[in-house]
C-alpha cells in the first residue's frame, strides 16, 4: 500500500501534465476540424452577416477606433443610411482589430481577411478550454476533459464557428462558457475578484452578441432559485452583488446597449434579483442578531409581499411605458406562433423556425441521450454549481426547441452534462487497479484520464456508487442490467469498499461499447462538418460525373462585375438577404440589408418587386435605383432563389402595405403558387417574375423551358420588360442584374414608348405596303 | 496647289514661331515609314536617309506633335550599318507656344557635306487605335480606326517619302487622298511623295478589322520578394485590365453568349489571358478582391509554366477587371553568388505581361532580404522614378531594403531583364533565430519574475501573525 501511495503522488503530478497536454490537443483538434471549409473551398468570408462584420472590421482597421464608433454608413439603407457605430455589437470587430494591430506591431503582416476567417476556429479552441474549466469546476477534471472533447467537435457549435464564419456567435460561445465558469467559481468561493472577472467577461460578451440577455437572466435565475431553496450564503451575496453592479455598468458602455439595462424588461429580472438579494441579506443579518421563530415567518411573509409588490410595480411601469415592453423577437421565444402572425420578417428567416427533432440528433448525436443522464447526476448531488447546470440545461433546452438558432446555446451545456455522465460511467467501469487490460485499451484514446483518475479523486464515494450506476444502466443496456444486479449482490457479499464490484467482462463490454459510441460520434461530427457546415454558401459546389468537384461561383462573378463595371455611386435594389454581401463585395449602395432595422423600408422593396412594371418604375425612380438584382435558380436548380422567397416578401410588404400588396392575388385560381401557364396574373406582371424569367425561354429549344427548382414548365408567352435592360447575368443565370432605364425623353411612360416604338414600325410597314399595292394597281 | 500653299504657309508660320532654332544642317533625301497596326501596340519603323548640307553635321532633329507624346512608349534609333549600336535620343526642352516637341538624334560620326547616312527610328505607340463604331453587337467583329499624318513631320525638307501601313486583315475603308494610294494584300501604300516642305500635315485614316485583343493594363504593380531564408523568390502582380474595344449596343446577353459558344465566337470579347511563368514556378495563385477565382488553370512542362487567367466574366468593350496573381520560384533560379565581386546577383525580367498589351502605369517593387547592403541596381532603360525604403515583414528587426521603380507607358519593348547585386552580412543566418530566442527568453524571464512576485494583501497578515508567533515563543 505504501508503494502505491508513493506512486499515486508521482502519478498526480504527471497527471496534471497529461491533463494539460490532452486539453491542448483537444483545443488544436477543435481548431483543425473547423478548417475543412478552407481545405474544401478557400479562405473566404462565409454567408451573409459575416460579410458585414468583415466590412466593419476593415473600417475599424483602416479608420481607427473612434471613427468606427461614430460610423455613419451611407452605403446601406439608401436613402436613410445607418448609424453603424451605435447599432452593432463591436466585440468581434474589436477582437480581430486588436489581433491585427498586435501582429502588425510584431511585423507579422497578416491580411485582415485571414484574421477574420480564422477567428472562429481559434475561439473554438478557447471554448473547449473554457468548457473544461466549467465542467471541472462543477464535477471532476475527467468530466471536464470529456466535455472539452465533446464541445470541440459538436456539430451544433461547429455550424457557427467554421473558418470563414466570422459572426458574433463565433466568439460568444467562448465568452458564455468563461463567464459561467467564473460565475460558478465565484459562487463557490465567494471571491469578489472572481465575481469581477465574471463581470469583465460579461462585459466582453455584451460587446459581442445580443445573446448576453441569456446570461443576465440565467445568473439571476440561479440566484433566485438558490434563495428559494434556502441556500442563501455570504458567498452568493458577494458574488452576485459584485457581478451585477460591475457587469451592468460595463454593459452600459456599449453604445448599442446604452441605458437598456435600466429601462427594458429583459434586464428587470436581474435588477429585481439584486434588490431581493439585498433584502435577504439584510434579513439574514437581522436573523443573526435576533434568532427567533416568529421572525422567520415574518420574514417569509415580508418576502412574499415584496416579491408581489415588485412584480406588480414592474407591470405597472411597463404599462406606463417607463420600462420598454418586450421586443417582438423575445415574444416569439415564448409564443412560437407570434412571429408568423405579427412580424413576418422574423418568421421568414429559416434559423428562427422552431427546431425539428432530427436536427437535435444531427447537431448533437449521441449527446442527446447523455444529456438527461448528466442532468440526473447533477440532481443527485445538488450543490450550488449543479443547480446552475440544471437551470442552464432546462432553459437552454427550451429555447433550442423554440428556435433553431438557439441550438448554439444548448450545445455547450449538453457537452458539459454529457461529460459529467461519461465521467461517472467511466469512473465506475474502469477501476484501473483491477483491470489493467481495459486501461491499456482506453489509453489509446484521449479519454485515458477518466480511468486514471477514478479511484483517488472520484467525487462519488464507493459506497454510494452502486445505486448510481443503476440509472445509466437502465437507460443504456437492459442486457447488462441483469448481470449488474448479480454483481451488485457479489459486492454486497464482498463488502469491499475499495474496488467497485463489477466483473471484468462487464467492464470490458461497457467500455468497448462506449468507445464504439465515441467513434460513431467522431465519425458523425466529421461527416456533418465536411458535408453540411463547411460550405461558404457564396460558393456552391457540385460534383461532376467523374466525381471531381465543380465550383459554381455565380454570386461572386456577378458581384464582381458590378464592382468593376458600375458607377461608384450606383444604387442597387435587391431583397435584403443580399444586402450585406452586396455592400461587402460590390462596394455599392444598397436599399436594404440583413440588419433589418427598418421593416417599412424592407416592405417597400418587397412592394417594388411585387408590383407591375408601371408602379414599380415609379417606386424605383423615387429611390434612385440604378440596378436591380435577383437570384434565379431555375436554370441550375438552386432552391434558395428569390421566386421561392417571394411569398415571404409579399407577406412582409402586405403587413405594411395591405392595400397595395395582397398575398392571395399571387395564387392562381386553384389557390396554387405556380410559375407555369396557370400562373396568377398578378404574379405574372410582377417585376420579380419578369426579371427572373426574362429571356429564360431562349435557353431551351422549341419553347420547352423548364424550371428545375419548381419542377415545372415555365409560362410560355414571351416576357416584355420595358422599364429595365438586362445588363448582366452570371454563368448559370443564378444572379441577374438589370439596369433601370432613364425616363422617356418626351415624358411618355416607358411602356407606351415601347408600344409606340414597336407599333410605329408595323404601321410604317403597312403604309409602305399599301403604297406599293397602289402602285401596282396603278 | 492649294494644299502646297497651305503647307508652305504652315511651314513659314512654324519657322517664325518656333523658339527652338533647328539648324538647317541636313535634309532628308529619302524616307520610308512603315506602320504595323495589328496589335494594341502600334509600331512605326522609319528609315531616314539623312544627307548633310554642311561639313561636320553630327546631329539631326525629329519632330512630334505634343498631343502624341503621351502615346509614345519607346523610341529607338540606330544606323542601318550597325544595328547593335543605339544612337542617343534626347528630348528637347518643352516650349509652351509650340505644338511640336523635338528630339535630337546624335550621330556617331560627323557627316561631310553631301554625305548620306541611313538611320532607322523605331517608335511604339500605345492607345492610339480608336474602336469604331463605338457600339457593336455581342457577336460582331471588332473594327478600329487608325489615323496618322501620312507625311513624316520633320523640320527638314523631305525629297522623297513613302508610307506603308501593314494591316494583315480585312480593310473596310481607307483615305484615298493624297494620291497615289494603293491597297495590296491587306496593306495600304501611300506615296511616293516628293519634296515635302517641313511641317506638312495630312491626316489619313484606315478602318479595318482588328483581330488581336484591344485591351490595356491600367496599372500593373509587380512585387518581387527575395527570401534567402525561405529559399524562394516571391513574385506577385496586381493588375487592372481595361477593354478598350467597342461597347455593347444592347448590353450583355448571357443566354445568347452561352449559346454562341457552341457555334460562333464573340470575337470582340476577351475570355482569358495566358501568362508564361518560369518552369519551376510553384504555389501559383490567382485571386481578386473577393477571393480565389476558381476558373483559372495552369499547365506545366519542362520549359515553362502557363498560367491561364480566366476573369470571372468575359471582358467586353468598356469593361474592367482587377486581380492579383503570383508564384514562387526557387532562389537559385534568380539569384547567383558572384565570387568575383563577392556579392549576390539577382536577375529577373522587369515585367511579366502579355505580348502587345500596353501598361499605363507600371510599378516594380523589389524587396531584398533583411540586412542586404551595397545594393546596386542595373536597369536596361531608365525609369520615371526610383525610391529606396525599408519594409518590415515577418520577424524583421532592421528591415528589408526595398527599391520602388515606376514607369508609365510600358510595352513589349520593355520586357527585359534587370540585375540587382547586394551583399549579406556575416550574421545574416543567425539574426532571425536570435531575435526569436531572445523574445522567448524574455517571455520566460517575465514569467519567472511574475511567479515570484506576490502582491497579495493577505500575505502581510500572515507575516504579521508569524511575527507574533515567533515573539510568543
Amino acid at each position: 500500500m505504501a508503494v502505491s501511495a508513493v506512486n499515486l503522488q508521482s502519478l498526480k503530478k504527471s497527471k496534471d501534465l497529461l491533463c494539460i497536454v490532452i486539453l491542448a490537443l483537444i483545443a488544436i483538434l477543435a481548431f483543425i476540424s473547423r478548417l475543412l471549409s478552407v481545405v474544401r473551398f478557400e479562405s473566404v468570408i462565409h454567408e451573409f452577416d459575416p460579410w458585414f462584420n468583415y466590412r466593419a472590421t476593415q473600417y475599424l482597421v483602416n479608420e481607427g477606433f473612434y471613427k468606427f464608433l461614430t460610423w455613419f454608413d451611407q452605403v446601406s439603407w439608401y436613402p436613410l443610411g445607418r448609424v453603424v457605430g451605435g447599432t452593432l455589437y463591436p466585440g468581434i470587430m474589436i477582437t480581430s482589430g486588436i489581433i491585427y494591430k498586435v501582429l502588425h506591431f510584431f511585423n507579422f503582416n497578416i491580411d485582415i481577411r485571414h484574421i477574420c476567417v480564422f477567428l472562429g476556429p481559434v475561439f473554438a479552441g478557447l471554448t473547449s478550454i473554457a468548457t473544461y474549466l466549467l465542467t471541472s469546476e462543477v464535477c471532476t477534471k475527467s468530466a471536464g476533459l470529456f466535455a472539452a472533447a465533446f464541445v470541440a467537435i459538436a456539430p451544433g457549435y461547429i455550424s457557427r464557428s467554421v473558418a470563414g464564419s466570422y459572426d458574433n456567435e463565433a466568439i460568444s460561445i467562448f465568452l458564455l462558457m468563461i463567464t459561467f465558469y467564473f460565475w460558478v467559481k465565484s459562487v463557490k468561493t465567494g471571491s469578489s475578484f472572481l465575481a469581477a472577472c465574471t463581470a469583465l467577461f460579461y462585459f466582453y460578451m455584451v460587446s459581442a452578441w445580443g445573446g448576453y440577455i441569456f446570461i443576465i437572466n440565467l445568473i439571476p435565475l440561479h440566484v433566485f432559485v438558490l434563495l428559494l431553496m434556502g441556500r442563501y450564503s455570504k458567498r452568493l451575496y458577494v458574488a452576485y452583488s459584485t457581478f451585477y453592479v460591475l457587469g451592468t455598468i460595463g454593459s452600459m458602455q456599449i453604445p448599442f446597449v446604452g441605458f437598456q439595462p435600466a429601462t427594458t424588461a429583459e434586464h428587470m429580472a436581474a435588477l429585481g434579483t439584486f434588490g431581493l438579494l439585498q433584502i435577504v441579506a439584510f434579513a439574514s443579518f437581522c436573523r443573526d442578531q435576533l434568532p427567533s421563530e416568529s421572525f422567520k415567518t415574518l420574514l417569509k411573509r415580508a418576502l412574499i409581499v415584496i416579491f408581489i409588490i415588485g412584480i406588480t410595480g414592474f407591470i405597472v411601469l411597463q404599462r406606463l411605458h417607463i420600462i420598454d415592453p418586450w421586443t417582438g423577437r423575445l415574444y416569439s421565444l415564448f409564443d412560437t406562433g407570434y412571429a408568423k402572425k405579427h412580424i413576418p420578417i422574423i418568421a421568414s428567416v429559416s434559423e428562427h423556425q422552431p427546431t425539428a427533432w432530427p436536427s437535435f440528433f444531427f447537431d448533437l448525436h449521441i449527446l442527446v441521450p447523455m444529456f438527461p443522464v448528466g442532468v440526473y447526476f447533477a440532481f443527485k448531488k445538488l450543490t450550488d454549481e449543479n443547480v446552475f447546470i440544471i437551470l442552464y440545461s432546462f432553459t437552454a433546452a427550451y429555447f433550442a426547441g423554440v428556435m433553431v438558432r438557439l441550438m448554439l446555446t444548448l450545445t455547450p451545456i449538453v457537452c458539459v452534462t454529457a461529460g459529467i455522465c461519461m465521467s461517472y460511467l467511466f469512473d465506475n467501469f474502469l477501476g484501473y487497479k483491477k483491470s489493467k487490460a481495459t486501461v491499456v485499451k482506453v489509453e489509446e484514446t484521449e479519454e485515458v484520464l477518466s480511468g486514471n483518475e477514478s479511484t483517488p479523486e472520484s467525487p462519488v464515494s464507493p459506497k454510494i456508487n452502486s445505486p448510481k450506476i443503476n440509472s445509466p444502466k437502465m437507460t443504456n443496456s437492459p442486457k447488462i442490467h441483469n448481470k449488474l444486479k448479480k454483481s451488485e449482490h457479489n459486492s454486497q457479499k464482498q463488502d469491499n469498499s475499495e474496488s467497485p464490484s463489477i466483473t471484468f467482462e462487464i467492464k470490458l463490454i461497457v467500455t468497448l461499447s462506449l468507445l464504439l459510441v465515441f467513434c460513431m460520434y467522431v465519425w458523425h461530427c466529421t461527416w456533418v462538418t465536411s458535408n453540411a457546415y463547411s460550405s461558404p454558401s457564396i460558393v456552391l459546389a457540385s460534383r461532376n460525373r467523374d466525381g471531381s468537384q465543380h465550383i459554381i461561383d455565380d454570386f461572386r462573378e456577378a458581384y464582381y462585375w458590378l464592382r468593376q463595371n458600375s458607377a461608384e455611386d450606383a444604387k442597387i435594389m435587391s431583397w435584403w438577404d443580399y444586402g450585406y454581401q452586396l455592400a461587402g463585395m460590390t462596394n455599392r449602395t444598397t436599399l436594404v440589408d440583413n440588419n433589418t432595422w427598418n421593416n417599412t423600408h424592407i416592405a417597400t422593396v418587397g412592394r417594388m418587386l411585387a408590383s407591375n412594371e408601371e408602379n414599380a418604375y415609379e417606386l424605383l425612380r423615387k429611390h434612385d435605383v440604378d440596378y436591380a438584382l435577383v437570384m434565379f435558380g431555375g436554370a441550375i436548380g438552386y432552391s434558395g432563389d428569390d421566386i421561392n422567397k417571394f411569398l415571404w416578401m409579399i407577406r412582409i410588404s402586405e403587413n405594411v402595405y395591405p392595400e397595395q400588396v395582397k398575398e392571395e392575388n399571387f395564387y392562381n385560381s386553384r389557390g396554387e403558387y405556380r410559375v407555369d401557364d396557370s400562373v396568377s396574373p398578378t404574379l405574372r406582371d410582377s417585376i420579380m417574375f419578369k426579371m427572373s424569367f426574362y429571356r429564360f425561354k431562349d435557353l431551351y429549344p422549341n419553347n420547352q423551358a423548364f424550371d428545375r427548382v419548381r419542377g415545372t414548365t415555365v409560362y410560355s408567352k414571351p416576357i416584355q420588360l420595358t422599364i429595365m435592360d438586362e445588363v448582366y447575368s452570371s454563368e448559370n443565370l443564378l444572379v441577374r442584374i438589370y439596369k433601370i432605364k432613364k425616363p422617356d425623353n418626351i415624358g411618355r411612360s416607358l411602356q407606351s414608348a415601347a408600344v409606340f416604338n414597336s407599333g410605329r414600325r408595323r404601321k410604317r410597314n403597312r403604309k409602305s405596303r399599301k403604297y406599293k399595292q397602289q402602285k401596282i394597281d396603278d | 496647289m492649294q494644299l502646297k500653299f497651305i503647307s508652305l504657309f504652315i511651314a513659314l508660320f512654324l519657322s517664325v514661331v518656333n523658339a527652338l532654332e533647328v539648324p538647317d544642317n541636313v535634309f532628308i533625301n529619302n524616307l520610308h515609314r512603315q506602320f504595323e497596326v495589328n496589335s494594341s501596340v502600334v509600331r512605326e519603323n522609319i528609315a531616314i536617309s539623312v544627307k548633310s548640307k554642311e561639313d561636320g553635321a553630327n546631329f539631326f532633329y525629329l519632330a512630334y506633335k505634343k498631343d502624341l507624346i503621351p502615346n509614345i512608349s519607346t523610341m529607338v534609333a540606330f544606323t542601318k550599318v550597325d544595328k547593335e549600336n543605339i544612337l542617343t535620343i534626347t528630348q528637347e526642352k518643352e516650349e509652351e507656344d509650340s505644338d511640336l516637341q523635338y528630339f535630337k538624334v546624335d550621330l556617331e560620326e560627323p557627316l561631310k557635306i553631301g554625305e548620306r547616312v541611313i538611320v532607322n527610328v523605331e517608335v511604339s505607340y500605345v492607345k492610339i487605335l480608336k474602336p469604331y463604331p463605338k457600339y457593336i453587337n455581342q457577336n460582331d467583329d471588332q473594327y478600329v480606326l487608325f489615323s496618322s499624318n501620312v507625311y513624316y513631320l520633320s523640320p527638314y525638307t523631305i525629297t522623297k517619302q513613302k508610307t506603308t501601313i501593314k494591316i494583315g486583315d480585312t480593310i473596310k475603308s481607307y483615305s484615298q487622298e493624297p494620291a497615289p494610294v494603293k491597297e495590296d494584300d491587306n496593306d495600304v501604300y501611300y506615296g511616293p511623295y516628293e519634296n515635302i516642305a517641313p511641317g506638312t500635315e495630312k491626316i489619313v485614316s484606315i478602318h479595318y478589322k482588328f483581330k488581336d485583343r484591344l485591351i490595356h493594363f491600367e496599372k500593373l504593380d509587380r512585387t518581387i520578394e527575395v527570401s534567402h531564408w525561405g529559399h524562394t523568390v516571391n513574385f506577385k502582380e496586381d493588375l487592372i485590365v481595361h477593354h478598350d474595344g467597342s461597347q455593347l449596343k444592347n448590353n450583355f446577353n448571357r443566354i445568347a453568349f452561352q449559346k454562341s459558344q457552341f457555334y460562333t465566337e464573340t470575337p470582340s470579347s476577351v475570355k482569358d489571358m495566358i501568362f508564361v511563368l518560369p518552369p519551376r514556378a510553384h504555389d501559383i495563385f490567382f485571386v481578386d478582391t473577393i477571393g480565389n477565382v476558381s476558373t483559372s488553370a495552369f499547365h506545366k512542362d519542362d520549359t515553362r509554366t502557363l498560367l491561364q487567367v480566366l476573369p470571372r466574366y468575359p471582358l467586353f468593350g468598356g469593361w474592367k477587371y482587377t486581380w492579383s496573381q503570383g508564384y514562387n520560384n526557387p532562389l537559385d533560379g534568380n539569384v547567383k553568388y558572384n565570387p568575383k565581386i563577392k556579392k549576390f546577383v539577382f536577375q529577373a525580367p522587369i515585367v511579366l505581361s502579355l505580348k502587345h498589351i500596353p501598361i499605363d502605369h507600371f510599378k516594380l517593387t523589389v524587396v531584398l532580404p533583411e540586412g542586404a547592403r551595397n545594393v546596386d541596381i542595373h536597369l536596361p532603360y531608365s525609369f520615371d522614378s526610383e525610391e529606396r525604403k525599408m519594409t518590415y515583414s515577418y520577424l524583421d528587426t532592421t528591415g528589408r531594403p526595398t527599391i520602388v521603380l515606376e514607369k508609365d507607358n510600358v510595352c513589349d519593348d520593355h520586357f527585359q531583364y534587370f540585375q540587382i547585386s547586394y551583399s549579406l552580412p556575416f550574421y545574416f543566418t543567425v539574426q532571425k533565430p536570435l531575435v526569436v530566442s531572445l523574445f522567448i527568453f524574455s517571455l520566460f524571464l517575465i514569467s519567472m519574475i511574475w511567479t515570484r512576485l506576490d502582491l497579495s494583501i493577505v500575505k502581510v497578515i500572515i507575516v504579521f501573525f508569524f511575527y507574533h508567533y515567533k515573539n510568543i515563543y
